[in-house]
């Protein structure tokens, strides 16, 4: 199966629309003529397109209940530890193992490795990080346009195949891209 | 285009927007020239915070003593101001994160500068707790680490130590929710720059964004998890801020009313303020458009639900007090309503409760500055409630041989004033170089082409 990374080799077609309907279309005319779209850039996150290009559910969930119990159960043997192994403390009479008087501490140190542990995983899986630049632009992505992206050689479709399969959605532009990147380092 | 418009999706914004339009408007107030308004505005907020940071110098290297409390009253004003603020950042939190989960596709016009305003509120609490400290250069002795000292560790036990791990959690979320959201209107702005200094730092904080599908397929997932944490965070966080008072013996705190109470007050304060930023913002930057009465509406009911949240708790209190035949709690609420602080008492009722009822009429609703008034009262009433609660339940205590009275001193006041331009300064730079509303997120719920009658969500479906 194609994937993302194919999207620095082989020479693309990249089909821009400018309207979520038309990209809605013209994706599953795409995938319905056996052409695979290997990713499309939009302004916004378009609902139906994770369906649309049978994007299998994200498991970030996993990562965010590792980190967050990694948080919890971090702080709570801390608190365990200092509390009532290395120097208990008689504080107005309570247990040495305060447990319920732990969850305050434990509860919110699980939302912060959790939120962050998340968001680093995104960022790992996607390849974002702080003084990247992106891949490509693809002109308009960040605005107003939705751009598919569809291999041209692995299908050996041309402009004109696209451009007549695509009739009913309008798309405002088809190009060929090579593998040259505008961007810089990755 | 013909047919662009979907028929179904009832617009938000004051006129249907295509999203090159969005893109040119919101981002657009950032490429032009800064108006005099901003000026007029930025100068006395710095001002203030150059006051404010005078009088904190001066306080700490005096001593606490520049302050007016006693024996008998030994929190006040800081610990009033620091709950005020706290209060104010639970409705950007509430806006970003709780109105996420219910799908309410009028926030996104809000919930940029909403979560803005949590940051910088978040900000100013916490430097009060900090100079109450007396010796705040002492402020990391709050976190648990191994120290020469025995190691003697942080007592776990405390709700001051739990305010420390829930105000700095709070504070870490927020802003990583506010950023999490800004890196694709970062790169939206990245791709119109001219090249300079403007680009080379918003390609640094864009990380590369090209507004890949699968990346936005993680990244809506993230959000959501990320507003699911959010949600009861800022619930835990003013619990928490509350039990500061509540596992104290005073009268008149020692109460299990406290939490619902003080996060009904802190919701009711930030939606206020809320609503007063962006009544402002609409405004001077001419967001009529994007700031409608689709949005005002909402919000302004959600202030009348929680001002009769927050009057049944004043209501509640006063009934517990009368219950618990104990003559100190019975004495501490007829003293608070008719005592040497009635005023405050009665100020804090009329704001907070009495007033908000206006709301109930369409008229007053539809009225800008009817709204603006109102919640600038609100937050007056806010302010009061936490120095009601405080102060008169300090100075009248058991012992009527050790009450006493309190009056802020000049720095106190200062101090104060100070906060508020440490605040409106972050928040005129956050309109002057950052995008006051989500354009990504604006973008979904637009009219503009889309056939389907689905009611859209903000990010996540």
């Amino acid at each position: 199966m194609l994937s993302k990374h194919s999207l620095n080799t082989q020479p693309m077609l990249l089909i821009s629309f400018d309207t979520e309907d038309a990209l809605l279309a013209g994706v599953g005319k795409l995938r319905g003529a056996g052409h695979p779209v290997i990713d499309v850039f939009t302004p916004y996150p378009v609902h139906g397109l994770s369906e649309a290009l049978a994007l299998p559910p994200s498991r970030l969930p996993i990562a965010t209940f590792l980190f967050g119990l990694t948080g919890a159960v971090s702080i709570w043997a801390l608190q365990h530890w200092a509390s009532a192994v290395d120097w208990p403390i008689n504080v107005g009479g309570k247990p040495w193992d305060s447990l319920p008087a732990f969850f305050p501490a434990i509860f919110e140190l699980m939302v912060l490795f959790a939120g962050y542990g998340s968001v680093l995983t995104l960022f790992i899986l996607c390849g974002l990080w702080f003084g990247r630049q992106p891949k490509r632009v693809y002109a308009g992505a960040t605005s107003d346009r939705f751009v598919a992206v569809v291999p041209a050689a692995a299908t050996l479709i041309g402009e004109t195949d696209v451009r007549s399969l695509l009739r009913d959605c309008s798309p405002v532009a088809v190009t060929e891209a090579s593998d040259s990147r505008t961007g810089g380092r990755r | 285009m013909a047919n662009t418009e979907s028929v179904l999706r009832l617009s938000l914004l004051g006129q249907p927007k295509s999203p090159t339009q969005v893109t040119e408007d919101i981002a657009g107030l950032l490429e032009k020239p800064i108006g005099i308004g901003w000026w007029v505005a930025f100068i006395p907020a710095v001002a203030l915070l150059i006051l404010g940071i005078t009088t904190v110098s001066y306080q700490i290297s005096t001593g606490i003593g520049t302050w007016g409390l006693n024996k008998t009253i030994g929190w006040a004003f800081d610990i009033t101001n620091f709950v005020f603020w706290v209060g104010i950042g639970h409705a950007g939190t509430l806006i970003s994160a709780i109105l996420f989960l219910f799908r309410q596709r009028w926030r996104t016009s809000v919930a940029r500068a909403a979560e803005a305003m949590t940051i910088f509120a978040v900000m100013c609490a916490g430097i009060f707790p900090i100079i109450h400290m007396g010796r705040p250069w002492r402020f990391f002795w709050m976190i648990p680490y191994p120290n020469e000292r025995g190691s003697l560790w942080v007592n776990f036990r405390s709700p001051l130590m739990w305010d420390f791990f829930a105000i700095s959690t709070y504070f870490l979320i927020s802003l990583l929710f506010w950023y999490v959201g800004l890196i694709p209107d970062l790169a939206t702005l990245r791709d119109r720059a001219k090249p300079g200094l403007r680009k080379k730092v918003l390609t640094f904080f864009s990380l590369g964004w090209d507004g890949s599908h699968r990346t936005w397929h993680r990244y809506e997932m993230v959000y959501m998890l990320l507003a699911g944490l959010a949600t009861p965070l800022v619930l835990s966080v003013h619990t928490i801020v509350s039990l500061d008072f509540a596992a104290g013996i005073v009268p008149g705190w020692h109460t299990t009313l406290f939490p619902p109470y003080f996060v009904a007050g802190a919701i009711l304060s930030g939606m206020a303020m809320v609503l007063c930023l962006m009544l402002v913002l609409r405004k001077v930057l001419h967001l009529e458009d994007y700031l409608t009465l689709r949005h005002f509406d909402p919000m302004t009911k959600v202030i009348i639900a929680v001002s009769c949240m927050v009057g049944l708790a004043y209501g509640t209190e006063f009934f517990t007090a009368l219950y618990s035949s104990s003559q100190y709690e019975q004495f501490i609420f007829m003293d608070r309503a008719t005592g040497t602080l009635a005023w405050g008492y009665w100020i804090m009722v009329a704001c907070n409760v009495v007033i908000p009822q206006l709301f109930w009429f369409p008229q007053v609703r539809s009225n800008l500055g009817a709204i603006f008034a109102i919640c600038v009262l609100i937050n007056v009433g806010m302010w009061f409630e936490r120095f009601i609660i405080i102060v008169s339940s300090l100075q009248h205590d058991f012992l009527p041989s050790s009450w006493s009275s309190y009056t802020p001193t000049s720095v106190e006041l200062a101090t104060f004033a100070g906060s508020f331009g440490l605040f409106f300064t972050c928040f005129l730079l956050f309109i002057r170089f950052l995008p006051v509303i989500s354009i990504g997120e604006l973008k979904t719920v637009l009219t503009y082409g889309r056939s389907s009658g689905q009611e859209g969500s903000t990010h996540a479906e």
